[in-house]
């Protein structure tokens, strides 16, 4: 007698599909995001004037996120199966990298960020050249930070005063 | 009715000063430049040229910064074709059909049809815009609040329609970015949504919302692979293949 035996797949015209969480979770936020934006802007104004798109517009939204989560939780079983990719460390390196790099700017200047986040990138990405490592990132910040202070006249901090 | 006094002098004018259009290469390839790099605009260009253009005579500086704009219209196509950045919101369908081409090692012909479609649309939309502008700026002058409502509804719907796996999901896409543009100021000077942020007060800015939806989500994606085309043979831009594409 086996030790295992496999559970019975059930009638042969039917495929089990797993909901797709990751689609309900950036529904809820959607959701979430919505509600919060309509009670916002009802508290700046609760007059017909100031609703009157984002009132029909947002029970839209919740109407529609209804029906987004029944197709969810409840797949087509003659729909193909979606294999959801699962982030790698390089996109989730990535994204960190880009998220420090908005959050130092004002702090350690903007050409000091853009030098340590393309550098970050580019290790991040595999590249062990310590001439591209170090020399690229230096010109690219450079001229960008030159670009934007003297041709555009943007006011950005910057750590090297150019 | 076109005035034809003023089309013929128009005409006289630019036939009869062949320096005028030494500025039109330059023009096209800043322009060109410019829009190939995502976060860019137009206006940038123009104010970045703004201390050679106040030096320059009438003709040739309407022409060069009208070159400038024309070359615009197909410089953002070439980040839409080969990293699926759009360089501004016109190149988004760009993205639908180039960058797939560009996967499949043919981003050269990707880059002449999008080249061919700039040329020949810009040149017809042109001519067309020289005789019709008469009676469509009468039926212009009409449209009222309700013709805007009606238009905005049909884009979202067309929205809904575009990508074709849920209608549902596309309408939402749609409603979400309704209430994302009512963000700031509304027209009776209430405040919604800016979390205290003044930069919000105006709504969201187009560029910063283009690069975070656009090129941010590419740059993750474009961090999973090595490199944009699989096949090293077909890495290489030809010109040959751009032409090919062109016709």
């Amino acid at each position: 007698m086996p030790l295992y035996s496999a559970p019975d797949p059930g009638p042969a015209n039917i495929r089990r599909l797993k909901p797709a969480w990751s689609d309900a979770i950036f529904l809820g936020a959607v959701v979430s995001w919505s509600g919060w934006y309509l009670q916002n802007a009802w508290r700046a104004s609760p007059t017909v004037e100031n609703m009157l798109l984002i009132g029909p517009v947002a029970i839209l939204i919740f109407a529609l996120a209804a029906v987004i989560l029944w197709q969810i939780l409840r797949p087509s079983r003659t729909a193909p199966a979606r294999q959801p990719e699962r982030p790698s460390l390089r996109v989730i390196g990535s994204m960190g990298l880009l998220g420090l790099y908005v959050l130092a700017m004002n702090r350690i200047g903007f050409d000091l960020a853009t030098f340590l986040y393309v550098a970050g990138s580019l290790v991040l990405l595999g590249e062990r050249r310590p001439f591209v490592v170090l020399l690229l990132p230096l010109g690219f910040a450079l001229a960008v930070t030159w670009g934007l202070t003297r041709l555009a006249s943007m006011p950005i901090p910057t750590l090297t005063g150019l | 009715m076109i005035d034809s006094v003023a089309l013929a002098s128009a005409v006289h004018l630019l036939l009869h000063s062949w320096t005028s259009w030494l500025v039109v290469v330059p023009g096209l390839l800043i322009g060109l430049l410019f829009h190939a790099i995502p976060g860019l605009t137009t206006s940038m260009a123009i104010a970045l040229m703004l201390p050679i253009i106040p030096g320059m005579e009438f003709l040739p500086a309407l022409v060069f910064m009208t070159a400038m704009y024309t070359g615009s219209l197909f410089g953002v196509a070439i980040p839409a074709v080969l990293l699926n950045i759009p360089g501004s919101p016109a190149a988004v369908a760009t993205t639908f059909d180039g960058f797939p081409m560009a996967q499949a090692g043919r981003h050269s012909e990707a880059l002449g049809h999008a080249l061919a479609a700039s040329v020949f649309g810009q040149a017809v939309s042109y001519l067309i815009l020289l005789v019709l502008v008469d009676p469509v700026a009468r039926v212009a002058i009409k449209l009222g609040p309700p013709e805007m409502a009606v238009v905005a509804l049909w884009g979202l719907t067309l929205i809904a329609s575009l990508r074709g796996r849920s209608f549902a999901r596309g309408l939402l896409a749609g409603a979400l970015g309704l209430l994302l543009g009512t963000i700031g100021f509304s027209a009776r000077g209430t405040i919604r949504g800016t979390m205290g942020i003044d930069v919000l007060l105006d709504g969201i800015p187009v560029v910063p919302a283009l690069i975070g939806l656009f090129a941010a989500a590419e740059l993750f994606n474009l961090c999973r692979s090595d490199f944009v085309v699989a096949d090293l043979k077909s890495r290489s831009v030809s010109l040959r293949r751009i032409l090919t594409g062109f016709r």
